[in-house]
């Protein structure tokens, strides 16, 4: 069965073809969730959120882009939502979070051949770093360094212009190199 | 957008390099600043660090494993099984209360049908206020016994689960749409108890059942019990095949954590394709095939090989 065929009857209540026109798309979705968030439990929570407001939304769905570019924008802003009001809730509780997350870019540099425990370390330090960046920053940097989306994409994605994904690009990026600065010091 | 001055040379900025390295500039901008590079060792090396690093950064970025997908599937098919239990046939983007809801009404219908005896668990005063939906609005009420039984005199059949309050279910099994209702709605059961119970009763049912939806063969092939899947299998393979059901197997064979129901679906599989080759597409041959080639276990390659080669003669 065609996509529109199974979006019409997804759209008529039909859950199976809802499955089914997921089914192809939704390993992107838990893909841009876990990159976004580092975690897999967050990934897998912000992945229902995400199928579950899709479905929610169908009958709004126009058939004016392709099914998997609107599941993927849905992904986008759930992702985004979620941190935003991460966010707001650790500010109330946690007034300080933001200087305390910088203290791990002075842990011990990274030398030689990395061991798999080496690389694990980094992967949580990049994490713990790209905590630090607004949510639409680490949202720029992962949708271009990690999933390769241009530029252009982005921006339509996040409805802003090129522009200012390039800045949000470039701050994201500026503030990973300071935050990662032994690691960055070591390839130059 | 204006490019912020370098920091060493004077000509290229780390965020020009940027821009080069994710393939953003125009050709003749980028043919422009790889001429610098040639030209200038300080710029290079700067190009050469940016590049590394970011190469590493994106080294690193996780992939989601196959279970994690699995479990995020199952989970979410489980949800849209309770959602169309707990509301009727849903529509997608139905706002309002179910209750308030044309289908309560026919909740109501269906509450009558099934005969529910809930007692005090489920308000008799409201007809319309119960069904399945409450029952699986209210998990407590779940519990690890249950026991069906088939009164042939009467044909009336029973669903008894003991809770902390005793609820019974019961209705003819002739009508296949009660069968269905009723084995849907315990296996969105918490407890996986009463899921196996409910799956059985879905065996028992089976001739009753015209057409079992994709949605509820991947509920039972994906629940998180390995006991469940396993039972569900063997009531599933007792039915007409269908591309469905196929593709179910080839799930399992793909992704589920036990060896012998993997094993198992593949025994399946080998019967099914014996009897109808047309029902595995090609799309599902590359799927076996990563089976054959990536599976830990050497048993289950060399079994989908051979399967692979029956198929192909």
């Amino acid at each position: 069965m065609e996509e529109p065929e199974l979006v019409e009857r997804a759209q008529a209540g039909d859950v199976d073809a809802f499955t089914r026109l997921v089914a192809e798309h939704d390993r992107a979705v838990l893909r841009l969730a876990l990159r976004y968030t580092g975690s897999e439990d967050e990934a897998a929570d912000l992945y229902q959120e995400t199928l579950w407001r899709a479905y929610r939304s169908l009958p709004r769905f126009r058939n004016d882009s392709r099914f998997s570019t609107w599941l993927f924008r849905i992904a986008v802003n759930v992702c985004l939502k979620r941190i935003e009001k991460q966010r707001k809730e650790a500010a109330v509780l946690e007034p300080i979070a933001s200087e305390q997350s910088l203290s791990f870019s002075a842990t011990t540099p990274l030398a030689g051949p990395e061991t798999a425990f080496q690389l694990a370390e980094f992967r949580q330090r990049l994490y713990a770093a790209l905590q630090d960046l607004s949510p639409r920053q680490r949202m720029v940097f992962v949708l271009r360094h990690f999933e390769g989306l241009p530029l252009a994409e982005i921006a339509t994605l996040l409805k802003c212009s090129t522009g200012s994904v390039k800045k949000y690009l470039f701050a994201a990026t500026r503030r990973l190199r300071e935050l990662l600065q032994d690691v960055y010091q070591e390839t130059l | 957008m204006r490019i912020e001055s370098p920091d060493t040379c004077g000509r290229l900025s780390t965020e020009l390099l940027e821009l080069l390295y994710y393939g953003e500039l125009p050709s003749s901008r980028a043919a422009s600043v790889r001429e610098h590079l040639d030209g200038c060792k300080d710029c290079r090396n700067r190009w050469e660090a940016l590049r590394t690093w970011l190469d590493k950064v994106r080294s690193l970025s996780p992939e989601p494993s196959e279970e994690t997908l699995h479990r995020c599937r199952a989970e979410f098919s489980r949800r849209l099984l309770k959602e169309s239990v707990g509301r009727g046939k849903v529509r997608p983007g139905a706002s309002s209360p179910w209750w308030r809801t044309p289908w309560a009404a026919a909740a109501g219908v269906v509450l009558f049908l099934l005969g529910f005896a809930a007692g005090w668990v489920v308000a008799p005063t409201a007809e319309g206020s119960a069904g399945p939906g409450y029952l699986l609005d209210h998990p407590e009420f779940y519990t690890t016994t249950a026991h069906i039984s088939y009164d042939a005199d009467r044909d009336v059949l029973s669903l008894e689960v003991v809770a902390a309050r005793r609820l019974q279910i019961t209705g003819s099994p002739q009508d296949p749409e009660k069968a269905r209702l009723l084995a849907r709605s315990v296996l969105a059961a918490t407890n996986p108890a009463v899921r196996r119970q409910a799956v059985e009763l879905l065996g028992e049912l089976s001739p009753y059942v015209q057409e079992i939806e994709p949605a509820l063969i991947a509920a039972l092939t994906t629940d998180p019990n390995a006991a469940v899947r396993t039972r569900s299998l063997e009531v599933l393979l007792r039915r007409r095949v269908t591309p469905a059901l196929c593709q179910a197997l080839i799930d399992v064979l793909l992704n589920d954590p036990n060896l012998a129901l993997r094993l198992r679906a593949l025994e399946a599989l080998s019967e099914l394709l014996e009897k109808e080759p047309a029902m595995l597409r090609p799309s599902e041959v590359t799927r076996l095939l990563q089976v054959a080639q990536n599976s830990e276990s050497t048993l289950l390659r060399r079994r989908t090989n051979a399967l692979l080669q029956e198929f192909e003669k």
